[in-house]
């Protein structure tokens, strides 16, 4: 209800609408986007592109669902065609991967932290695409299956075995890490 | 083996620290481009009744009912006022008055305005008539005379 009456009041060009629902799901999204990414530089600018372009279609267009759904839509849309041009999704190894964690002190970096966090985000650096999708919206994103699998194109079947399959293998991937 | 739950866990608690200062500037970009919105006027108009009307099934629904129950009452309700039916009342006291007192005169009057009506008419007959015959003939005296009980006028 509170989503409603925010979209009608961002319709109307109100600001306070719209720092409402920044600072409601932007933190969100971000986490979502990161994973996604796993570059959180690339996420916040990737968040940041959704609010842009949900400023310039307010009034345009009648978001009937959830605000939160719709704006995770448009951020796993947008990183989707991000990596059709950019290629960022080849398979590495754990070693290969850069640490997530950034040590400069500058005001534009954001960081991550924990050890345990490090450890998850190399290991999802390592998942499928697909995979890590379902699992991030599933977990992060509360979506539900059905919701998910709309996303992708495909069946709830599919986006189940998906899901399923990259919890596995987190799950084989960080143990083998603990083991080390 | 850690499991599976765990790893949930671990995903759903995932921290990312966000420089308050990015986020501030970041919100900042977003009501200045609100405002260049609304400038150009592509925000904050109102939205189009008929695009909103049109779209979502209910509310097409409630429209075509709405549409219709205001049709029916101008098409079935609108004839039947009294303002109508006092037209016509006094388009048939004008007429003579023999022919204001035949059957069918009163007829009409009775459908109009029921015996109320009927006696009003035959007030205004009663003025018309001569000074001999003059008193006020009540409904009743006129039925019975329809009806063949031998009344006799004279001795009113």
């Amino acid at each position: 209800m509170e989503d409603r009456l925010l979209i009608w009041k961002l319709n109307r060009g109100s600001e306070d609408a719209l720092c409402r629902i920044y600072e409601k799901y932007r933190d969100d999204l971000v986490r979502i986007a990161a994973g996604l990414l796993n570059d959180v530089g690339t996420a916040e600018d990737v968040v940041q592109d959704v609010f842009f372009m949900l400023v310039h279609s307010a009034g345009k267009y009648e978001i009937r669902k959830s605000l939160k759904g719709y704006l995770t839509s448009c951020v796993v849309n947008r990183i989707r065609n991000l990596n059709r041009t950019k290629s960022t999704q080849d398979p590495v190894s754990l070693d290969d991967v850069l640490p997530a964690v950034s040590d400069s002190k500058a005001p534009d970096q954001s960081v991550i932290s924990d050890e345990e966090f490090q450890y998850l985000y190399k290991a999802m650096a390592q998942l499928p695409y697909e995979q890590k999708e379902a699992v991030i919206l599933r977990i992060q994103g509360r979506m539900k299956f059905k919701e998910i699998a709309k996303l992708q194109g495909t069946s709830i079947k599919t986006t189940l075995s998906r899901y399923s399959y990259g919890l596995s293998k987190l799950r084989s991937m960080l143990n083998s890490e603990v083991e080390k | 083996m850690r499991p599976a739950e765990n790893i949930k866990r671990l995903i759903k608690n995932t921290r990312i620290k966000i420089n308050p200062e990015v986020k501030k500037a970041a919100l900042k970009e977003l009501t200045d481009e609100l405002e260049k919105s609304k400038t150009a006027g592509l925000v904050g108009t109102k939205p189009d009744m008929w695009r909103i009307i049109k779209q979502p099934l209910a509310m097409k629904l409630a429209a075509a009912v709405v549409i219709m129950t205001t049709l029916y009452f101008v098409i079935f309700y609108a004839g039947t006022n009294e303002q109508s039916g006092n037209t016509e009342l006094r388009e048939v006291q004008s007429k003579p008055l023999a022919e204001m007192m035949s059957i069918l005169t009163i007829n009409t009057i009775y459908r109009q305005g029921g015996f109320d009506a009927v006696q009003r008419h035959f007030e205004v007959i009663s003025e018309m008539k001569d000074s001999h015959h003059r008193h006020m003939v009540t409904l009743r005296d006129i039925l019975a005379e329809l009806n063949g009980n031998g009344y006799d006028r004279r001795q009113l």
